[in-house]
């Protein structure tokens, strides 16, 4: 029984678990202390303050009591490979970037690998539920939204086909070549490269008005959904001008849901966003300043600004250095932004309630509130602060999950090697 | 009797005839046709003449003869001779540019092949390197370049010297007059010089990709010479060497690529005992406290304003830009003003108009006319060796040319030059120069009228009742027309001639009815020169570079203070543990710590109430502040190189890392090959140079590597040519060079002791090659420098260990050991220290069992453990990643401290002097705002020796001054482009971000 990734519970007929005491922190702003929570056929039944609530511990298979330990709704990763790679240097491992510009129809629910080793190092952080989104090209593809648990992709399903995923033309491209990377130009291809994102979506908007067309166009059938069936446009940009030209793009085509992915410079036009109620997952905050005269700590601040603009953002671990397996550290971007302003439980909920909305499933998860899924956990500490997030017990979708991972398995082996505990 | 030709027809004569007073050839050359001999002289009469930067002549002469100058003074024409009549003009010795490629084809770069190239390719007995072609000889590949010559004229200069731009060592130059004719009298002198740069140009061989390596290649050349010089009996042959031996007693020159090169290639320039000419750029300023008395040849070339109207788009200017573009026009006059002796290259700049304005640009922030005559004349031929150019004096070559006013005013134009007896004319002397302003009487009624006249054109405008109306128009020295509109559709037409120079202009005027008046205007004076001087020529005092001149850079540096911080929480991170206390801080150094210190008046007082103070975090694994290529990964071992040549003090990642909390860093070397290169140790200390930051007397260090990309895994299908693939091959490597080390000590030790490791400085010749590489891993052998190994998989490591064993030293640190925790047995028994990942993992297939309990495990087994960062973004929260190990492993709060303050320090074997908060240690300090390792605490302060380099409150302050400096700027170059100035859109140089596997050939 050497580093296996544990056991899936999505078979597993839910039980029925009562937590008394202990910091909910609810995900929407809000934060409960002393609570009952019931869960019952993997929901959230009710949650209460326990004090002068009346609660018939009879019906629970398990009654969880707790002190000062915090809950929280699992936390989301957005915009992440998580399953679709696995060594980033083995390229066997790779499973998120296909040939082509405009793969909306390339999907990335069927590719998640529910065997990965990396899922379980990142659940035993507290992050529950992972938006899998393919990389690449002008549309990278359609991501779905997994449960962290799960025999295989299908039943690892929480939304799927939630979302297409559109890379913006950037502003700035970096010139030269890889031996000499040297300046960042202004790219002179964005302007027809964004003709050709329009034409694009004027043939797929044209199709999607077509009930039934005579030929299948896999490309433009895997866009019907961004304009008829209220499916996420996600279009990742970072500079402010690039944003004010996406807010275009959504007047143009009349789309329903835009989500900036990335939108380090959505604070200077925020009511360009607002106007057209785009919301932000906004990139990593723990990267360095796009901009060396940015303030040092502008990427830490800039979830602070972001609330008080009233801008809807979340908190994404996003593309980068390592992505997969940083997973783990989002919950400590949230902390920072505490550090930089923003209160603790608006963090909570970048992370949580905020996610769930922009992934088009805060009905389902995201906040502990009545009726939504009992996939939550808690922590012996403050799951935000690296030195005390320590998770202790995880519900995803009312089964409590195995949170040993294969990383713990080899820290216990070798801990044998030196007779230590 | 001498004749006196008339202007056209010695225009007729002179310029039409090839340009050349003579025309004839060396005298033992055949002759075609009868000989043509000539022993005429000439005289320029009435001009202003410029005999050396010191001296200048009004209305004077100059005779010169067989291209020498004869007499200069008040001089009467002779029998037989030819005199040009200059009254006027200004005369000024011709101009010369040390650093020039005229006449010289330029190298191109073969097509790239994907499979690399590890050995030279160039046919016969050279050097093993491409790039150092000291055989290389100028003078043998010059052919004459019309158009070259023009441009050259057109800004002044009549010599050159001329060398092939391309490679490390570029071998020697030729000294060469622009002349139009005749190659054999240009040449004035072949290998007048040898050249150096610090880029590989259009090598294709692998070595060296990185600036340390061509660093490193140009030290190791010169030993090798140096040895290759004493060997009486030579068992081979070597024209490369031999060529860089013979080339000693010339000047030489370095070309850099920008000005952090210059305090580099000064210090080779000391190794080397070989003064250095080197050739900058125009941000030398930004270097101006390290350049003393170094002699530089700089261009006048300027950035292009930026487009920055947009303020999106004016955002990703970076403020180094903007600094610099304000900056840059003020380089020259940095430099003279602070005596640094300097030349001036035409280099970048390729027309006339653009060289004088940009001359003139220069004057204007304050470098004074005499110094950029100097510049361009009498300095660079005092560097060459040449007593006989750069005056106007008698005895010199009779090199000079001839403008229509001073170099120094608006609109100076070339008009013809002289190189020894070759005269090229480019404008008719006689052109009358019409701007000025006149009086305009057109039958009784006087107007004012501004002129001014380029070439043939004319314009200015006419004061009519109050108005002003603009003035076109065209002259010759017979003819003059213009016109000028009038209200309601009305135009006057002038047509007349000029008289007395055009001191008088008169004639007759069409107005839009068809009627004739009589007009004149007499000349007034120079009005236009006066407005032009207020507007164009008025002194403009440089703004002052920041420290560094970048964002974030201060104006002025932060000073040592002495410092009383009460009641704080301490961490000390040695023996007493965290405690509540006072620290008092003296001379850099910390003086006290305890509780209730005395608190003196000459002490500035820090509240530190519910604040925490830590030692100065300590990276034992960064690669920040290292320009052009962290890694020499072009061969198996470079341990040659040295990161400590290459420091780059400006890299905005010291200013965040101070923000983070860290004071010290060790800068490694990357990890592409088994023994990488010399480490270097600095201390944050932003805005001062690469030297100050170093810690001098740290101990060396060099970094090795193992696993996948030493043996180049992911390299790609065409890296599969360099020995070691398999880490089977990596321990062979070690074994190789470590035994060539010993028997290197064998010959060199005895050599040390006798002190003759600089054969120069000893009579005794040399009994061994001086070699740089294994030089280095003699020092491993003697355990005076000491190992940091990138490592993964564990069995390598406790291979790397069973060869240190065997030769007799320790590995030092195994850095990241990220399966260290398989071996930490293992580890602790041969003593090595383990600086490891918090919790980074699956990027390699080597790394798939590294686990965040690593540094748990090691630390419980007896392991020194440190974290560190190996990243510029993480840089800023080790602290954070510190805090890791208490969730990974449940190491104790202070424990986990130590791993980023006193354990890295003690890794680095600076422990004595860094690393905790202790008596007598150096005051590298962090005020948090709460706890070290919780992820909401923040930075107040980094204090580094008593210098408070980032604070919170500076930090802020920075923000609203750099935000108005950028204003500034920024309306400065948008009223430039409302000027008309070109502007260029926004680039911003991308910033490289090193990791250890960062391997890219930027030795270019």
């Amino acid at each position: 029984m050497w580093a296996q990734v544990p056991t899936p519970t999505t078979d597993q007929t839910p039980k029925n678990v009562l937590i008394l005491g202990g910091i909910a922190h609810i995900g929407n702003g809000d934060k409960m202390e002393n609570v009952a929570i019931s869960l019952k056929n993997g929901y959230i039944d009710f949650i209460k303050y326990q004090m002068g609530s009346r609660i018939d511990r009879s019906q629970y298979d398990t009654v969880i009591q707790l002190e000062k330990e915090h809950i929280y709704p699992g936390f989301i990763a957005t915009n992440s490979t998580i399953g679709l790679r696995e060594i980033d240097a083995v390229r066997a491992t790779l499973d998120y970037d296909d040939v082509g510009e405009y793969n909306p129809h390339v999907r990335s629910a069927i590719a998640y690998n529910t065997e990965s080793r990396i899922t379980p190092t990142v659940r035993s952080n507290g992050i529950l539920l992972a938006q899998v989104t393919p990389r690449g090209g002008v549309i990278s593809g359609t991501s779905s939204v997994m449960k962290l648990d799960g025999w295989n992709w299908e039943d690892a399903l929480q939304a799927e086909n939630q979302g297409v995923h559109l890379n913006w033309p950037p502003q700035y491209t970096g010139g030269g070549w890889w031996a000499e990377p040297g300046v960042l130009k202004e790219n002179d291809k964005s302007e027809d490269k964004i003709k050709q994102v329009y034409e694009f979506f004027r043939e797929a908007q044209a199709y999607a008005a077509d009930t039934a067309p005579n030929t299948m166009n896999l490309r433009l059938h895997a866009m019907r959904g961004v304009f008829n069936e209220g499916q996420i446009l996600y279009v990742h940009a970072n500079r402010a001008k690039e944003l004010r030209q996406i807010a275009q793009l959504k007047k143009e085509f009349h789309l329903q849901n835009v989500v900036i992915v990335g939108g380090y410079d959505a604070y200077l036009v925020p009511e360009v966003l607002k106007d057209q109620s785009i919301g932000v997952m906004y990139r990593r905050a723990h990267s360095l300043p796009l901009r060396p005269e940015d303030p040092v700590d502008l990427p830490y601040r800039i979830p602070a600004i972001l609330q008080d603009t009233g801008i809807l953002f979340c908190l994404d671990m996003g593309s980068g250095d390592m992505e997969v397996m940083n997973q783990r550290n989002l919950p400590f971007l949230a902390g920072t932004a505490v550090a930089y302003g923003l209160t603790y439980e608006d963090a909570v909920a970048a992370i949580t309630g905020n996610t769930a909305k922009l992934l088009g499933i805060d009905d389902e998860v995201g906040t502990l509130e009545n009726g939504k899924e009992a996939t939550l956990f808690i922590s012996s500490g403050d799951a935000l602060d690296m030195k005390s997030n320590q998770v202790i017990i995880a519900f995803i979708k009312g089964n409590a999950i195995d949170l040993n991972d294969p990383q713990k398995e080899l820290y216990r082996k070798y801990q044998g090697k030196y007779g230590a505990r | 009797m001498f004749v006196r030709l008339t202007m056209h027809k010695f225009y007729l004569a002179f310029f039409l005839l090839l340009c050349s007073f003579i025309g004839h050839a060396q005298e033992y050359f055949p002759t075609n046709g009868v000989d043509d001999p000539s022993t005429t002289s000439y005289l320029f009469e009435g001009a202003t003449i410029q005999v050396s930067p010191e001296q200048q002549l009004t209305n004077s002469d100059i005779r010169i003869q067989n291209g020498k100058i004869i007499a200069v003074g008040e001089l009467s024409p002779l029998q037989g001779e030819v005199v040009i009549d200059v009254t006027g003009k200004y005369i000024y010795p011709g101009f010369i540019d040390l650093d020039s490629d005229y006449g010289l084809q330029k190298s191109t770069k073969k097509n790239k092949s994907h499979i690399p190239q590890y050995e030279t390719s160039v046919k016969g007995p050279y050097g093993w390197n491409e790039a150092v072609k000291p055989e290389v000889d100028a003078v043998q590949h010059l052919t004459i370049d019309m158009s070259k010559v023009e441009a050259y004229h057109t800004m002044g200069f009549t010599s050159v010297l001329t060398h092939h731009h391309d490679g490390i060592v570029r071998g020697t130059g030729a000294f060469v007059h622009l002349r139009k004719s005749e190659l054999n009298k240009s040449v004035d002198r072949s290998k007048a010089s040898a050249h150096f740069s610090f880029s590989k140009g259009s090598s294709q061989q692998q070595y060296p990709s990185s600036l340390m390596g061509v660093i490193a290649l140009l030290r190791q050349t010169h030993y090798d010479a140096e040895w290759y010089n004493s060997i009486s009996e030579k068992d081979h042959t070597n024209l490369s060497l031999e060529a860089w031996n013979q080339s000693k007693g010339l000047p030489w020159f370095l070309e850099v690529k920008d000005a952090l090169d210059i305090p580099r290639a000064m210090l080779l320039s000391e190794e080397l005992n070989q003064p250095l000419i080197i050739r900058g750029g125009n941000d030398t300023y930004q270097v101006i406290d390290q350049i003393g008395a170094q002699q530089l040849i700089i261009p006048l070339t300027v950035p292009k304003a930026l487009d920055v109207e947009d303020p999106l788009d004016a955002m990703q200017a970076t403020t180094a830009q903007l600094k610099h573009w304000d900056l840059s026009s003020s380089n020259a006059a940095i430099l003279t003003q602070r005596s640094v002796p300097i030349s001036i290259t035409s280099n970048g700049i390729t027309t006339s108009s653009e060289f004088f304005q940009q001359l003139q640009l220069a004057v204007k922030h304050g470098m004074s006319q005499e110094e950029a005559l100097k510049a361009l004349t009498t300095v660079p031929a005092s560097w060459i060796g040449k007593t006989d150019i750069g005056e106007l004096t008698v005895g010199f070559q009779s090199n000079f040319f001839i403008t229509s006013q001073s170099i120094f005013e608006p609109d100076v134009e070339v008009l013809a030059v002289n190189v020894q007896d070759e005269f090229v004319q480019y404008q008719d002397f006689t052109s009358l120069n019409l701007s000025g302003s006149f009086n305009l009487n057109i039958e009784g009624t006087v107007y004012p009228l501004k002129l001014k006249s380029k070439g043939k054109k004319l314009e200015g405008y006419v004061l009519i009742e109050g108005d002003t109306f603009s003035v076109k128009g065209s002259f010759t020295n017979e003819e003059v027309n213009f016109y000028h509109s009038l209200p309601k559709n009305v135009l006057h037409r002038y047509s007349g001639k000029p008289n007395f120079k055009g001191k008088i202009l008169d004639g007759r005027l069409q107005t839009s009815s068809g009627d004739w008046k009589v007009w004149s205007a007499v000349r007034q004076g120079d009005a236009d020169k006066n407005s032009q001087s207020k507007d164009e020529l008025e002194f403009v005092q440089p703004e002052r570079p920041w420290f560094p001149n970048v964002a974030f850079g201060y104006d002025v540096r932060p000073e040592r203070k002495d410092y009383f911080i009460d009641q704080v929480t301490i961490w000390t991170c040695d023996s007493n543990g965290k405690y509540l206390g006072d620290v008092v801080v003296r001379d850099g150094k910390i003086a006290e710590v305890g509780k209730n210190l005395a608190q003196t008046p000459d002490l500035e007082y820090i509240n530190g109430k519910g604040m925490h103070l830590t030692p100065g975090i300590v990276d034992e694994h960064s690669h920040i502040a290292i320009s052009r290529g962290v890694n020499e990964g072009t061969q198996a071992s470079s341990a040659e190189v040295r990161i400590g040549d290459v420091v780059n003090p400006v890299d905005i990642n010291i200013y965040r890392q101070l923000s983070g909390g860290v004071t010290t860093a060790q800068l490694l070397h990357g990890s592409a090959n088994p023994i990488g290169g010399q480490s270097a140790i600095i201390k944050l200390k932003w805005g001062t140079s690469a030297e100050t930051m170093k810690i001098g007397d740290a101990p060396g260090f060099i970094k090795f590597a193992l696993g996948e990309n030493v043996k180049q895994s992911n390299w790609g299908d065409y890296q599969k040519s360099r020995f070691p693939q398999t880490r089977m091959g990596v321990e062979q490597v070690y074994y190789d060079h470590f035994n060539r080390a010993k028997k290197y000590n064998e010959v060199a030790n005895p050599a040390k002791e006798k002190g003759l490791l600089s054969f120069f400085q000893k009579d005794e010749a040399p009994t061994f090659r001086r070699d740089l590489e294994l030089e280095a891993l003699a020092e491993i052998l003697d355990s005076t420098r000491f190992i940091s190994c990138h490592s993964y998989v564990q069995s390598e490591i406790n291979m790397l260990m069973h060869v240190a064993d065997s030769m007799g030293f320790k590995v030092n640190t195994f850095t990241h050991i990220l399966e260290g925790y398989k071996l930490a047995d293992k580890l602790a028994e041969h003593g090595a220290a383990g600086s490891t990942f918090a919790d980074w993992w699956a990027y390699k297939f080597e790394v798939n069992d590294a686990i965040p309990y690593n540094a748990a495990i090691l630390h419980e087994q007896g392991v020194l453990t440190g974290i560190n960062s190996d990243d510029a973004e993480m840089g800023r929260r080790l602290n954070q990643e510190a805090a890791k190990t208490v969730k990974y492993g449940s190491v104790s709060e202070e424990e986990a401290l130590k791993m980023v303050t006193i354990n890295p320090a003690t890794m680095l074997h600076l422990e004595e002097r860094i690393g905790s908060v202790t008596q007598g240690k150096d005051a590298d300090l962090v005020l948090w705002t709460g706890h070290p390792l919780s992820v909401y605490s923040k930075v107040l302060f980094t204090m580094i020796e008593g210098v408070i380099y980032f604070s919170q409150d500076q930090h802020e302050e920075t923000i609203v001054r750099m935000n108005q400096e950028r204003d500034r700027i920024i309306q400065k170059m948008i009223k430039a482009k409302h000027n008309g100035a070109e502007t260029e859109k926004v680039q911003v140089k991308n910033p490289k971000l090193y990791h250890c596997d960062t391997d890219e050939d930027e030795g270019h």
